[in-house]
């Protein structure tokens, strides 16, 4: 039976939580369980449950362990010297809190962070009680993304790992002079040798070549839980839904070439699924911060724009910026600013060009790519027809050819086509960068998003 | 002459009308009796006894000349409840037949826009339905939800959340269509279910609803403060149900 107390640290503990972007329950397929007493499954899209008043998606119970933290990290609201009110869950308070929600369906499953309480090991094992609790106790097969704190012991986070769904570790600031400077206590090492160790296993988990070490010592004095994946994860020992990360945008002066260089790097040396990004919200005031009057929304936006250009269409950062022109255009998307940027590779004609070609026109998106390839198959399309398809044109109109002839009215000039798209006078897309699904992808049987 | 089959308002029914009426150059419509209100001079009414072996000939036909996917969306598109779902089906399964397997790349041609853009739309519904489910633990530990779908979708949604809730006893109501879909924790049933809107205040209860509609109050940025997108991911016609936007006006 909950009580005031328990609300009191959900509010504390949730309101802390706000800043982590990722929501996403996706990545792992995974049918319930006939064991009794068990509950939950997992589908590859992830599932949004609500979205709050500023429209996030609401996928999971995001919370941390504790926030009563031991560092001092300047940008945010944990901070030792700042003076909030502090609370700490018992491991047992959150599984059955899952339990409860989940059985509501509020929620897809658990996400766990924490600040850290002692040491990184003890809040590690704290977590690892935690997820045990809910796995075996609870037979909970809901999805569970747990934070790894850097610096904590290989074994526990391997331990929580096995439990898990997807792990992350939060980069936070994008640059090894921005993390000394406000979060001295933070290691650049330690961060990365713990991203290091989780894409590790997983390489190891895909290829086969890891087998269960069960005679590893259990500092918790339980037995090793085995994996929890079924279905078409059913090999995967450590967390099948893979790793992800978070970068602050705008608490520092680290440019988007920075940013976008390093997330590509993660993408490809570190095999991680997703960077979030997190507009920076001045929480805290300190002199080494910006004082910022509202949080960088449309640079964020920006960011994630160029993030799924790197992910899905194919572009490499180099493209998009470079040390001269080192920051996203904040007037139109990135994909049109490259191609505003690279003309002479346009107009592209519909009935020709490859998929990967037509996925580089402003406007057409991978939808819209795959409909064009099929159509084209059974007929010639104009640009009646690829309205009727659904295509939409507003963007993509300046770029491309229908049986050779531009739309009409439309001038394939390099002024005509800049003063058009910064006609496009949306401050803020409504668009949701914490959507997880693509719902249309999802209809149409296509490769999940995140 | 303008022929109007009339079927029993189930999908063999449906089915069963475009098999025999196949070959009639004059159909007109496909209805069911309660969608068939006025018929005038012109029309010639002809009522199909369902048969379901000539149903399941076509639906296996189906999968044969097109695929498993094709299937699913004509059955939702049945599911839509649109007036006009038996000529779309009906025309679709014609052009099937002049086209084979190719009649999904014809992503022009308005009868395969029909039935994609119906299909589509009772996917998202189902999609969002997932989610946006919410149920209230009554009685000896039974999950109740009450959902008002524009479309038919208990169908879709039991086996999901029968595997969800494995060994779990759950009831989800659509008030709309007064039917219920009702698991014992191993099969569901899909039935008649009038009134009856179970209702329970137990402390329990009431003090978890608390916590979710606090906890995402807690959850919120305010300098990101955004109700237009959260209009737009949560529509108002869907609120209704969702404790998290019924609870104040409730307690």
């Amino acid at each position: 039976m909950p009580n005031n107390d328990l609300l009191r640290k959900l509010n504390i503990l949730g309101a802390a939580a706000k800043y982590d972007a990722s929501c996403a329950s996706s990545g792992v397929e995974r049918r319930g369980s006939s064991k009794q007493g068990a509950m939950g499954n997992s589908v590859a899209c992830g599932i949004c449950h609500s979205f709050t008043q500023d429209g996030r998606c609401v996928s999971l119970l995001k919370v941390l362990q504790s926030n009563d933290c031991v560092y001092d990290c300047k940008y945010c609201v944990n901070r030792r010297t700042n003076d909030v009110e502090r609370a700490t869950f018992m491991p047992r308070e959150i599984a059955m809190l899952t339990y409860e929600f989940y059985r509501r369906n509020y929620i897809e499953g658990l996400f766990l962070s924490s600040a850290v309480i002692l040491s990184p090991d003890n809040t590690m094992e704290i977590m690892y009680e935690t997820l045990r609790l809910l796995r075996q106790e609870f037979c909970f097969y809901g999805y569970i993304h747990v934070k790894a704190i850097p610096g904590a012991d290989p074994l526990l986070i391997e331990r929580a790992g096995r439990l898990a769904d997807r792990m992350s570790v939060n980069i936070e600031l994008p640059s090894e002079a921005s993390l000394t400077r406000l979060a001295p206590q933070k290691k650049k090492r330690s961060i990365f040798s713990s991203m290091r160790y989780i894409s590790g296993r997983i390489e190891e988990d895909k290829s086969g070549k890891f087998l269960l070490r069960d005679n590893l010592p259990a500092p918790l004095g339980e037995t090793m839980p085995t994996s929890y994946g079924t279905g078409s994860s059913n090999k995967r020992t450590f967390v099948p839904g893979g790793q992800s990360t978070q970068l602050i945008i705008g608490a520092t002066d680290d440019t988007d070439h920075d940013i976008l260089t390093l997330t590509e790097n993660l993408y490809n040396k570190m095999q991680l699924k997703r960077v979030y990004y997190s507009a920076y919200v001045p929480a805290v005031k300190d002199p080494s911060l910006p004082s910022l009057a509202e949080p960088p929304l449309l640079r964020e936006h920006r960011l994630y724009q160029a993030d799924w250009l790197l992910r899905f269409y194919g572009f490499r950062s180099s493209e998009l910026l470079n040390e001269r022109n080192p920051n996203l255009n904040l007037k139109y998307d990135p994909k049109c600013d490259w191609a505003v940027r690279n003309l002479d590779l346009f107009p592209v004609e519909v009935n020709k060009a490859d998929y990967d070609t037509l996925l580089r026109v402003p406007g057409i998106g991978t939808i819209s790519a795959r409909k064009i390839v099929s159509a084209r198959k059974v007929g010639s399309l104009g640009f009646e027809e690829l309205k009727k398809m659904g295509v939409v044109l507003k963007r993509a109109q300046y770029f491309i050819t229908c049986r050779g002839k531009m739309m009409p009215h439309i001038k394939f000039d390099p002024k005509f086509i800049d003063a058009n798209l910064s006609l496009d006078k949306r401050a803020i897309p409504i668009f949701s960068n914490y959507e997880q699904l693509s719902l249309l992808d999802y209809i149409n049987g296509g490769d999940s998003l995140c | 002459m303008l022929n109007i089959y009339i079927y029993d308002g189930s999908y063999h029914g449906l089915l069963t009308s475009c098999f025999d009426a196949w070959k009639d150059k004059d159909i007109y419509s496909i209805r069911t009796k309660e969608e068939n209100k006025d018929v005038n001079l012109l029309e010639k009414v002809v009522y199909i006894e369902t048969d379901n072996e000539k149903a399941e000939r076509i639906i296996k036909w189906v999968g044969k000349e097109a695929c498993y996917e094709v299937q699913r969306k004509l059955y939702r598109v049945f599911l839509t409840e649109h007036p006009e779902r038996g000529m779309y089906i009906f025309r679709y399964l014609k052009l099937l037949n002049q086209l084979g397997r190719n009649v999904e790349n014809h992503l022009y041609n308005d009868d395969v826009r029909n039935i994609n853009k119906l299909s589509r739309m009772h996917a998202s519904e189902t999609h969002r339905l997932y989610g946006f489910v919410r149920f209230e633990v009554i009685g000896n530990n039974i999950l109740y939800a009450r959902i008002e779908p524009d479309f038919n979708q208990l169908e879709v949604i039991a086996p999901y959340f029968a595997d969800r809730y494995n060994g779990h006893l759950w009831i989800i109501h659509d008030l709309t269509r007064n039917m219920a879909a009702i698991f014992n924790g191993s099969q569901y049933i899909i039935t008649e279910y009038n009134g009856n809107m179970l209702d329970n205040e137990s402390k329990t209860e009431i003090s978890f609803q608390k916590m979710w509609v606090e906890y995402l109050d807690a959850l919120t940025i305010k300098e990101r403060l955004n109700l237009d997108l959260q209009k737009q991911k949560v529509p108002l016609k869907t609120r209704k149900h969702l404790t998290e936007f019924m609870f104040k006006s409730k307690n």
